[in-house]
């Protein structure tokens, strides 16, 4: 089976009103020719930058693009990921300006940083509505190896990239390479930062 | 002297190997380490200095890397940060006839790099187990025989831990014990409490130094043992047998050297040699010495044997008791129980310690502990510890308020998991498949073991007991959980060339001597005759000094 009867397969088993129908259905041919290897594009690259940070924006702290984790998101999705993930990958990338269109009238990068926040809020419940479901399908073993939603990749490495870059381990948490000691009572005031691992 | 002549051939550099190396040495033995894998020079091929977004996976696992692995995959041993650490499978592949998960290290200092540390005395317990109920065969020795050999290698090793005065774990020759944290501090002392003294946590014995010794510096509570310390603070070959050992200029170490054989002397019904191949230029190679340490890790000293002599023995050297290679042991775990710590909110932890808690065996230990449905026991391992914030809540699962929630700290929580003995079955065994072949051509092992009844009722307990300790002490949404064990995960292999007490019941005897060939020595945890519940590691290297002090004796009294 592939990609595509999957995801009509889980449609038609959801009764057909899933997950960012239009994202991933309607036309969801991405550009030809493109491969993971255009995700290692600049502008591609920038654009994971965007998206990242509408997930952790900088704030008094720095966010996902302070920590360039649009430069790692590609390499784990190129190193990491099946290759049935890595085209709802691309599809799902290629698909943000229209997406972004259809709700807001303009491009994502045009979006304020509230609508960023409403663009990525709408497609974190989609994601997880999509993965629940996905889950129960293959737990009744009725389809194999659906992909994983672009969403729910796009967050996880955006959570780990920036969670182990040097940025967000060094300035986003509280960093120190050799301890030296332990403390298993150290004060501990709110807010304070965590320690990283 | 011909330069492949010497006092003493060691087979393997790990654990064993190292101390092995360390005592034959030191009492004056012109001796010979062949080690299979690659050299690993102390410090300058560590990792400790590279940090996590150095990675371009930031230490994660890679298709590739699960394709060049199947077998680590299966585990947490699959990294990108000590990837070089384990054993390539595709050079050295082995046959499951059931499912066994082999995670080893062909390198100089073998597991001695990545092991977990923790380091327990096996007590009267454990040594008086088979006999008891019948499981195995009669260890040879019992506490009192292995005691001051527990306190030589503790004090060279150097272990941190405190002396509870606990029967069922004997006490050692310790470093200061690293601290528990407050929360830790609140349990353990709740527990003695609750349960009237009979049941414990206590924080780790680890081969961790926490003062400066043998030239080593102390722990600096980074916590990235596996990667290879800087500062030498953890026992591995590299650290603490090694440098000894060459201090004494009796050592020659040889790496890319893969045994094949024992060189077995028909009329003198001794050892002359070993026969190696070199791993790199795939010749072949002799060394001869007086006497032989095979500490290959358990399972690979185990073959070393069945392909030695094979024209005296079919089964090889040291089958004569029909035990060799059968007896194959690990410890079960992965089930255990967690739960949430309410409080405490005004403390955190600074350093990270690379040790947790201990909880020792409590059933099955005596007339007063409650007897189970099944025999034997189970220790645990865990800390307490507040991590970093990472969940989700329905109003905020993404943003900046969301980010700036999981850069702080979330509430504390506990977790145990358990470690079971997994007992002495004959027909856990191993043996060699001779259709399948390795790079060099030689016959692989085939692994042919799984638990039983005995440890699936175990495993039940193991859960269910922490899940009622921690709800006693207040822990809140406690839950259990069991990950699955297949055989090997535990890295604990043990048995397939045990000690017994007659020639008919076993491989070694009271010394680890080979009854077949009294010039060589087996002392890794191929000799064990029981699992115990606790990690083994302590025993090979007290096992090892002792034999090597009995060896050396014999020798110089003409024995061997």
């Amino acid at each position: 089976m592939n990609r595509r009867q999957a995801i009509q397969r889980v449609a038609m088993i959801m009764g057909g009103s899933v997950i960012g129908a239009n994202l991933f259905l309607e036309g969801c041919i991405r550009p030809a020719g493109k491969d993971v290897a255009a995700l290692f594009e600049q502008t591609n690259v920038d654009l994971l930058n965007e998206l990242a940070d509408a997930i952790l924006p900088r704030t008094s702290t720095p966010g996902a693009k302070d920590a360039n984790v649009g430069a790692f998101i590609p390499v784990m999705i190129r190193d990491c990921y099946t290759s049935v993930d890595q085209e709802a990958f691309l599809e799902g990338l290629f698909k943000t300006d229209e997406v972004s269109e259809e709700g807001f009238n303009k491009k994502f990068t045009e979006l304020t940083a509230e609508e960023r926040l409403q663009f990525v809020n709408k497609l974190d419940k989609e994601a997880k509505d999509y993965q629940r479901k996905k889950r129960e399908k293959e737990q009744d073993n009725s389809v194999e190896e659906l992909p994983n939603h672009f969403f729910t990749m796009l967050k996880q490495l955006t959570l780990t990239g920036f969670f182990t870059s040097k940025v967000g381990m060094t300035e986003g948490l509280r960093y120190v390479k050799v301890p030296g000691k332990f403390d298993g009572a150290y004060p501990y005031r709110r807010g304070d930062r965590a320690f990283a691992p | 002297m011909a330069d492949n002549v010497y006092d003493a051939i060691i087979i393997g550099s790990g654990i064993s190997g190292g101390w092995a190396a360390k005592e034959l040495t030191e009492k004056g033995l012109k001796t010979i380490m062949l080690e299979r894998g690659r050299n690993v020079r102390h410090v300058k091929d560590y990792h400790a200095d590279k940090d996590t977004w150095e990675y371009p996976h930031r230490g994660r696992r890679t298709k590739q890397m699960e394709a060049d692995y199947p077998v680590l995959k299966r585990s947490y041993p699959l990294n990108e940060k000590n990837l070089d650490f384990w054993v390539n499978e595709k050079e050295s592949p082995y046959t499951e006839i059931k499912r066994f998960d082999w995670f080893r290290g062909y390198q100089v200092g073998g597991r001695s790099l990545m092991w977990g540390r923790h380091s327990y005395r096996l007590s009267d317990l454990d040594f008086e187990a088979n006999l008891k109920d019948g499981y195995g065969t009669d260890w040879p020795i019992r506490y009192a025989d292995i005691a001051s050999w527990y306190s030589y290698v503790e004090k060279w090793a150097g272990i941190s831990g405190n002396r509870d005065g606990l029967a069922v774990l004997p006490d050692g020759d310790y470093m200061p014990p690293m601290d528990m944290n407050i929360v830790e501090k609140g349990l353990a002392s709740r527990l003695k409490k609750e349960y009237d003294g009979r049941r414990h946590f206590i924080i780790g014995r680890t081969a961790n130094i926490t003062r400066p010794h043998t030239g080593r510096i102390d722990c600096q509570y980074q916590n990235q043992c596996w990667l290879g310390c800087n500062f030498g603070a953890y026992f591995s070959t590299q650290s603490s047998t090694l440098p000894p050992a060459v201090a004494t200029g009796n050592l020659t170490l040889r790496p890319f050297s893969i045994v094949t054989e024992i060189i077995y002397d028909k009329d003198l019904r001794k050892a002359k040699g070993v026969r190696i191949i070199d791993a790199e230029t795939h010749q072949t190679y002799d060394f001869f010495a007086k006497v032989i340490f095979v500490c290959a890790s358990a399972f690979n000293s185990t073959w070393v044997l069945m392909n030695s002599a094979t024209d005296v023995w079919e089964g090889g050297l040291g089958s004569s008791s029909g035990e060799l290679g059968h007896n194959a042991m690990d410890h079960h775990f992965r089930v255990g129980a967690r739960g949430r710590v309410e409080g405490y909110e005004d403390k955190y932890i600074y350093g990270r310690r690379p040790t947790g808690l201990y909880v020792p065996r409590f059933v099955n230990v005596d007339g007063d502990t409650k007897q189970r449905d099944y025999v034997r026991g189970f220790g645990y391992q865990g800390a307490a510890s507040r991590s970093r914030w990472s969940g989700e809540v329905a109003e905020m699962s993404v943003g900046g308020d969301w980010k700036d929630a999981m850069l702080e700290p979330g509430h504390w929580s506990v977790g145990f998991t358990a470690f079971g003995e997994i007992l002495p079955y004959h027909e856990n065994r191993i043996f060699l498949d001779k259709t399948t072949k390795d790079k060099w051509g030689l016959p692989v092992l085939a692994m042919d073991m799984e638990i039983k009844d005995n440890e699936k009722k175990m495993r039940k307990d193991m859960g269910q007991e922490m899940k009622e300790m921690l709800e006693k002490l207040g822990v809140k949404d406690v839950k259990t959980f069991d990950r699955g064990y297949a055989f090997g995960m535990g890295i604990h292999e043990m048995g397939t060339a045990r000690m017994g007490t007659d020639a008919k019941n076993s491989v070694l005897n009271k010394h680890n001597q080979v009854w077949d060939a009294k010039n060589v020595f087996v002392t890794d945890g191929a000799g064990m005759t029981s699992a115990s519940c606790v990690n083994p590691s302590l025993t090979y290297m007290a096992l090892t000094a002792r034999a090597v002090d009995f060896a050396v004796s014999e020798l110089k009294k003409g024995n061997l």
